[in-house]
């Protein structure tokens, strides 16, 4: 890929990764640093994006996200560290708009009854808008099992907000 | 009617910071300067780079909706180069270069045999032969150099004006508004201040203090305030032409051996003994100052048994103390506001992101001669970004320029004098500059 491809999928995807991280994290400054090491890798590994039948450059970023975030929550477990927590809720207040946090916390409220496999799920599909075909790309899973995952998912999600 | 739940996903965006994606976005990409307008502010930035050794273009732009401005290099050629490169000028250790910096923009460096002059008129340096060597100090006195040879004789408007004086030289300070010149000199068991008036170019006073260290020396209004060791016990003494005061008690430095104590000047006249014990239970620090017309005041201020390792305490001139440490490969800067007497805490900032973090996070700080506030300089070896932030204790980020240094290139001195800011910077080819008016820098 070229300088000029790399800036395109940074800014047709940017929103989406970030979006997807926050989601996960729920945490500005790290969803600030991840999605900084998921283009990084993006920049570094351009090289080895190939266009496989079917595979999107879109579905081929969320594979790299999904990848950082797993290391990240592998790290965050290993490196438990209370008082940074409360350091990065505290900023965390101060950065965020009061009338976004609302929102936002009605959401994270919601989603939280969920398997952290089925929050991916909905994440993935209705805040950052895959299709099918791409959500299983970048889980590895077949498409058809994205649906009946994604069906249980929203049952449950709907039954807990009722 | 209630939203579904799916809707209120699909339409609730996540928080974001102000600049982030375009800070991204640039430490991903950086970018010519010619495509961005904002190159016209990055012109006025001085420069005469020979297309011949060009080795840098430039890259300028506008990050997000903040009022961040950066400014960073490209491996292009361009006749747009931002800063001069004095190719000729190689400098085996620019310890051994003194830089003077005018008021007028003028810039001179006394080398071993060389003096090179740089003009803002003509953006160009011219070289000379340097009359005068061993030179131990220099500063500016009223738009020339005022050199202080080691063996203590002085050099003003050219002329070299010898002085008794005994021992070494520790330290001189000048005070432009008495035009005087304060030489501390030590015997090998005395303390000597000798006190010159540059307007007569003769020697107006010349105090001993003995069996004594120098420890620091700084103008306090218009005396000279002087921090010495006798013993275990530190004393401040005030000279001005007419009198030595009589020693007045500070500190006793008989502490434990784990508690170590630092001197650092303090805003007009202020000092700062700070004590620091990393004992069993943590660290503590505790601060002795000296405030004009009141006397020394101590106070425990920090005390934790926070384990992350602490990495660097800084006093600031303006105020303030930093204690940097690192927690979890972030970097976290606790500040001591001593007007307010509470801490800030800085946002937790990863150590590898060059456009956020620099290895030397404190860095360096010059009195910006412009808004009366601070230029804190951060530097990262690893990335070569080279950060200039104009701010104030207290306040948000006032104005930002980031440029990028080529590898094994490294800043060695900064200063501001009138209204222009000067930047040197060590390079294998030799000494390159950034001089420049002070708010071309930076976004106001």
């Amino acid at each position: 890929m070229t300088q000029r491809q790399l800036e395109k999928v940074y800014d047709e995807h940017f929103d989406a990764v970030y979006n997807f991280i926050y989601y996960r994290v729920r945490n500005m400054h790290e969803a600030e640093d991840i999605t900084a090491d998921i283009f990084h890798k993006v920049v570094k590994y351009a090289d080895s994006y190939s266009k496989k039948e079917g595979a999107t450059v879109r579905s081929w970023v969320f594979a790299i996200a999904r990848n950082t975030l797993t290391d990240h929550f592998r790290t965050k477990k290993e490196h438990a560290d209370i008082e940074n927590m409360d350091i990065a809720k505290e900023t965390e207040l101060l950065d965020t708009k009061i009338s976004k946090k609302q929102d936002i916390d009605v959401v994270f409220e919601a989603l939280s009854v969920l398997s952290d496999q089925q929050q991916e799920l909905i994440t993935l599909k209705y805040r950052v808008g895959l299709q099918n075909k791409e959500i299983a790309e970048v889980l590895g899973i077949e498409p058809k099992s994205v649906s009946s995952a994604l069906s249980k998912a929203i049952k449950k999600l709907r039954t807990a907000v009722l | 009617m209630k939203k579904d739940i799916l809707e209120i996903i699909e339409q609730t965006k996540a928080p974001e910071r102000a600049g982030f994606r375009s800070q991204l976005r640039a430490d991903l990409f950086p970018t010519p300067a010619k495509e961005k307008h904002f190159f016209t502010r990055a012109m006025r930035w001085s420069f005469s780079l020979p297309l011949a050794t060009a080795a840098f273009g430039i890259a300028a732009f506008a990050i997000g909706t903040t009022d961040w401005f950066q400014i960073t290099t490209a491996p292009v050629a361009t006749a747009d180069g931002w800063y001069a490169e004095i190719s000729e000028l190689s400098l085996p250790e620019l310890d051994q270069a003194h830089i003077v910096a005018h008021e007028d923009g003028r810039a001179e460096i006394f080398a071993e045999n060389e003096r090179y002059i740089y003009s803002p008129e003509t953006e160009e340096w011219a070289v000379e032969d340097n009359a005068f060597a061993n030179i131990f100090d220099a500063y500016s006195y009223e738009d020339t150099p005022l050199l202080v040879q080691e063996n203590g004789d002085i050099i003003i408007d050219g002329e070299a004006v010898s002085l008794e004086t005994d021992g070494d030289i520790q330290q001189t300070v000048i005070d432009a508004a008495t035009k005087n010149l304060y030489m501390l000199t030590h015997s090998g068991t005395d303390v000597q201040v000798t006190l010159i008036s540059l307007e007569s170019k003769t020697v107006a006073a010349q105090y001993q203090i003995q069996n004594a260290q120098l420890l620091d020396a700084d103008m306090e209004f218009d005396e000279l305030f002087m921090l010495v060791s006798k013993g275990n016990d530190i004393y401040r003494y005030s000279v001005s032409q007419e009198s030595i005061s009589a020693p007045e008690y500070v500190v006793s430095t008989q502490f434990p051996e784990s508690v170590k104590a630092t001197f650092n000047r303090f805003g007009e006249g202020q000092y700062v003994v700070t004590l620091s014990d990393q004992g069993v239970q943590g660290y503590e620090l505790s601060y002795v100052y000296w405030i004009p017309r009141t006397g020394w005041q101590g106070e425990t201020v920090y005390a934790t048994s926070l384990q992350a390792p602490l990495q660097e305490v800084r006093v600031h001139k303006n105020g303030y103390l930093q204690i940097l440490s690192e927690v979890d490969e972030r970097w976290i800067v606790n500040t001591y506001v001593s007007s307010e007497r509470s801490w800030q805490q800085s946002k937790p900032v990863r150590k590898e992101y060059s456009y956020l973090v620099l290895q030397n996070l404190l860095g360096q700080q010059v009195p910006s001669a412009v808004t009366q506030r601070y230029i804190h300089t951060f530097y990262n070896p690893e990335s070569g970004y080279y950060q200039l932030k104009r701010w104030n204790v207290g306040s948000d980020l006032f104005g930002a320029a980031t440029l990028v240094l080529n590898a094994n290139s490294q800043p060695v001195y900064q200063t501001t004098a009138g209204e222009y800011y000067f930047l040197f910077i060590s390079t294998p080819d030799g000494l390159q500059s950034v001089i420049a008016p002070e708010n071309s820098l930076f976004n106001q």
